[in-house]
């Protein structure tokens, strides 16, 4: 599956996962290059530790962004079950992004979203998504 | 596994390919025949440590990078900083063919030349410089990587100086000089047990941030086991979020916490009695010396809460064997941080937890070495006792006899020594990490003579003549150990960059160009040479090990040690010792054969500048300055930020993401504020080696442990302004 669980209290915050993504990717020229992989600041209820945590598209079953899209940007792919955003017919309209629940969709530079792919073709081939496969302290994993 | 050369380990269609165009398994970059993606094992060594790696090449460029799962120890996981090798090693600051400086140093005016002109060119102004002035006004440097300094060493012995300097001049060695000092020759950083300890003691470590992803595996392994985790660190971090007692000491401090806790342990009669009168010396002068440290005053000088301390100190006793994880730096990196890391180290062997299963430098099976390898070898210089720090630094002569201690670069280069520096010859220098770095600029004019080999065209760079361009770690042939006992051989898994040569490949070139050659017995002419030779401690042939892409297990290792041979230490007395003779008879300031505990604030202008200024800490995705120059990693986090407390931000009125002014006794910089509350309360944060905000700029370069010639990183003084108030 490319739906990707985060143990909060595993995660060390060190983003590891984020550049892994962008190393998966992009090309290494692209340096202002958005991380699909979305990470946020976070305090530790227990000592007040400030440090980030990460997380990416759920690929909903019944995905908002894909009902509302005009341009028919977003596929559901069967194999895997992740939602597919193909970039290329992107206009930028930014519905997919009110309409999503969880606040996924970014945008690059071009004003073209910019979303997890749950890495749909590696799980297919039987690798793991890179986030997973790179994370440092085994807090991320794949939903069963 | 497919068994081909150079390292490739999959490329075939070893699982089914799922029904996709080629467009999707290339854009995917999934390695099979149809993409023809391959993946090789290669070492990252970015940070100088070996992780495995694996290398996903396309037409011969690396196109993605993810950890290892093949060699003993590759846990398939990879840092943040690993994760962007490929924007490391393609970077357009890569240096690719030697050149010589046109413009005026510093200035970065450089034309490409020959090898044959820069080596040739090397060895003549290095002859000149020993036939006017003599041998030892030239220094040989080191900075990162670390892996050829032996043989740099050699080269130096060839050449006739004992100036060999590194970055461990402000890195490790003063940690070391601690360790031997108490536990003897080559005891250098104690080896927790980590696979036995029933309780852990981490002293100033961030391993899930600093080490290695294994380190911070280790960490995470024991903790599953349900071990106990004492943090002492100034700061909360995530290992710290994972301990069960955490004291945060104000910096610089850590000797009189560990004074402390042996005054709670030994007045409670929880010292492991039977062993310190087996192994140790000196007990009674330290049993005196540490009843002057009770708990109220060690809270008055630590700020931790003395209850807090004393049942650290009792969980410690209950626990023992345990042992305490150190890092190289964080203790150090203060101006009385050589003693204050006996301090701490002597709790090892007040509770008999050196040498003993469960604690620190455990007994347990050898380790494969490779010969003449950096870690272990140790080369004697010649005339070591002429070294350009020889007086000024007595400890560190007697306990790090291999090189010079070259902190004060910037006077030995203008004269201010015994004698002049007038040439260098250095790999990998960075002038940012020492205090002023903005002086060693001027003092670098001075040279007759300067040469730096690196990857990038870094700032020091452009204050040397000759520049020559070196080989990064995927793309220049080596051999590791994996694991315990397995060697695996990397051949050029990226095509090298340019004209770029390996470090040994230099040595060995400007070796030939003098006349000399390396290696003694057994002479090394190229790194191909140094390879063989490293090899033969492990009675495996290069040949054997290039045949093996998954590694192969040596035929010797290093002997299995128990730990009664461990406690034969190698100390002048033979015993662990509490006191010091040796440091005693250095008969100067603050060289105590007692860990004598020395507050830095007695000295600093605390009034004016009344918080403690801290830089050095890491970041996941910094390495020194060498990470602020890929944008993957830069962009991450805005920077460069100095932390502070939230309650200190509101007594000066200061918001988060506020530009405001530092200010230490030698000048000031403006910073944009992050309010953190893992900052300790009166300690301010800043990382190091950010380009223009260079925060070295504002320590001072005499601000030095008189011991080891330390830098007090971790507890200068500095005071913060609004931005407005300081223009007026």
């Amino acid at each position: 599956m490319s739906k990707i669980v985060c143990d909060e209290k595993l995660c060390s915050g060190c983003l590891a996962c984020v550049v892994a993504c962008m190393d998966q990717h992009y090309d290494e020229t692209e340096a202002d290059a958005v991380s699909p992989r979305i990470y946020e600041k976070k305090v530790s209820e227990r000592t007040g530790l400030v440090s980030y945590i990460t997380r990416s598209c759920l690929h909903c079953e019944d995905a908002a962004c894909l009902k509302v899209c005009p341009m028919y940007v977003f596929e559901k792919d069967e194999q895997t079950g992740a939602v597919i955003a193909h970039q290329e017919k992107c206009v930028g309209c930014k519905k997919c992004l009110k309409a999503c629940p969880y606040d996924v969709p970014r945008f690059n530079n071009e004003n073209k979203i910019v979303k997890c792919d749950g890495c749909a073709v590696r799980v297919a081939n039987g690798l793991e998504p890179a986030c997973v496969r790179v994370c440092n302290t085994g807090a991320l994993k794949s939903a069963e | 596994m497919s068994e081909t050369a150079d390292n490739i380990r999959i490329g075939k269609n070893e699982r089914e390919i799922s029904m996709l165009d080629t467009k999707a398994l290339l854009d995917s970059k999934i390695p099979c025949d149809e993409t023809g993606i391959i993946v090789k094992t290669g070492i990252c060594g970015f940070c100088g440590d070996a992780c495995p790696v694996d290398v996903y090449c396309k037409d011969g460029k690396v196109i993605k990078v993810e950890g290892n799962t093949s060699l003993p120890g590759g846990s398939g996981r990879v840092c943040v900083k690993g994760a962007a090798l490929k924007q490391a090693l393609y970077h357009p600051d890569r240096l690719k063919y030697p050149m010589k400086r046109t413009g005026e140093r510093g200035e970065g005016k450089f034309e490409r030349i020959s090898w044959e002109e820069a080596l040739t060119t090397i060895a003549q102004k290095l002859s000149e410089t020993k036939d006017k002035y003599g041998a030892k006004q030239t220094l040989f440097y080191a900075g990162h990587p670390k892996w050829f300094r032996p043989q740099l060493t050699e080269l130096a012995n060839e050449y006739g100086t004992p100036n060999v300097g590194t970055e461990s001049s402000t890195c490790a060695y003063s940690l070391m000089m601690a360790c031997q000092s108490v536990f003897g020759k080559g005891v250098m950083m104690p080896m927790p047990d980590m696979r036995r300890c029933k309780m852990l003691v981490v002293w100033g470590v961030n391993a899930l941030y600093s080490n290695p992803v294994n380190g911070g595996g280790a960490l995470l392994n024991a903790l599953q086991r349900g071990i106990k985790l004492i943090v002492i660190d100034p700061r909360c971090t995530p290992t710290t979020e994972h301990a069960d007692i955490h004291l945060r000491p104000i910096p610089g401090t850590d000797g009189a916490l560990a004074l402390g806790m042996a005054r709670v342990i030994i007045t409670e009669g929880l010292q492991n009695q039977e062993y310190i009168d087996k192994y140790t010396i000196g007990y009674e002068k330290y049993r005196d010396y540490v009843m002057e440290f009770t708990p109220e005053k060690v809270e008055e000088i630590t700020g931790v809460p003395k209850e807090d301390m004393m049942e650290a100190a009792r969980c410690m006793a209950a626990n023992a064997p345990f042992p305490i994880q150190l890092s190289a730096s964080p203790v150090v990196h203060n101006i009385n941080g050589m003693q204050n890391a006996r301090a701490i180290a002597m709790l090892l062997a007040l509770t008999g937890s050196f040498g003993m299963p469960g604690g620190s430098v455990p007994p347990g099976p050898g380790r494969a070495v490779l010969k003449d390898a950096f870690m272990g070898t140790r080369k004697k210089r010649v005339n070591a006792d002429q070294d350009i720090s020889h007086e000024e630094f007595p400890a560190w002569a007697k306990l790090t006899e291999h090189e010079a201690q070259v902190t004060k670069i910037a006077d030995y280069i203008e004269g201010k020594g015994d004698y002049p520096l007038r040439t260098v010859l250095s790999f990998g220098m960075n002038h940012h990490m020492w205090p002023r770095p903005d002086r060693l600029e001027e003092a670098f004019k001075h040279l007759d003579f300067f040469v730096n080999a690196d990857l990038y065209m870094t700032d020091t760079c452009k204050y040397a003549d000759i520049i020559l361009p070196v080989q990064a770690s995927l793309e220049r042939e080596q051999v590791q150990i994996m694991g315990f006992d397995t060697i695996f051989y990397q051949g050029h898994v990226a095509e090298p960059a340019g004209e770029s040569r390996t470090d040994m490949d230099i040595i060995t070139g400007i070796a030939d160009k003098l006349g000399v050659t390396i290696g003694g017995d057994e002479p090394i002419h190229s790194n191909e040479e140094y390879l063989r030779k490293s090899l033969t401690t492990t009675g495996l042939t290069l040949e054997e090990v290039k045949k093996a892409p998954d590694g192969v297990k040596v035929k010797h290792r290093m002997p299995s040690r128990t730990s009664e041979e461990i406690l034969k230490v190698k100390t002048p007395s033979g015993k662990i010792e509490f006191f010091s003779e040796l440091m005693e008879s250095c008969e100067k300031e603050e060289h105590e054969g007692l860990p004598v505990y020395h507050d830095f604030r007695e000295n600093l202008p605390m009034d004016e500048y009344p918080l403690i200024l801290t830089t050095g800490s890491r970041k996941p995705q910094l390495f020194h300055s060498r990470t602020y120059r890929l944008p993957w990693l830069a962009n991450l986090e805005k920077y460069p930020v100095v932390e502070i407390h939230p309650e200190d931000a509101k007594e000066l009125c200061m918001k988060d993401e506020e530009m405001v002014v530092l200010v230490t006794p030698v000048g000031s910089m403006e910073l944009c504020l992050s309010v953190n509350s893992s900052c300790l309360r009166g300690t301010v944060n800043v990382y190091h080696g950010a380009g223009e905000k260079d925060i070295n700029l504002l320590l001072d370069d005499t601000y030095l442990d008189p011991v080891s010639g330390f830098p007090g990183y971790k507890s200068y003084c500095c005071r913060l302004e609004k931005k407005e108030e300081s223009h007026e």
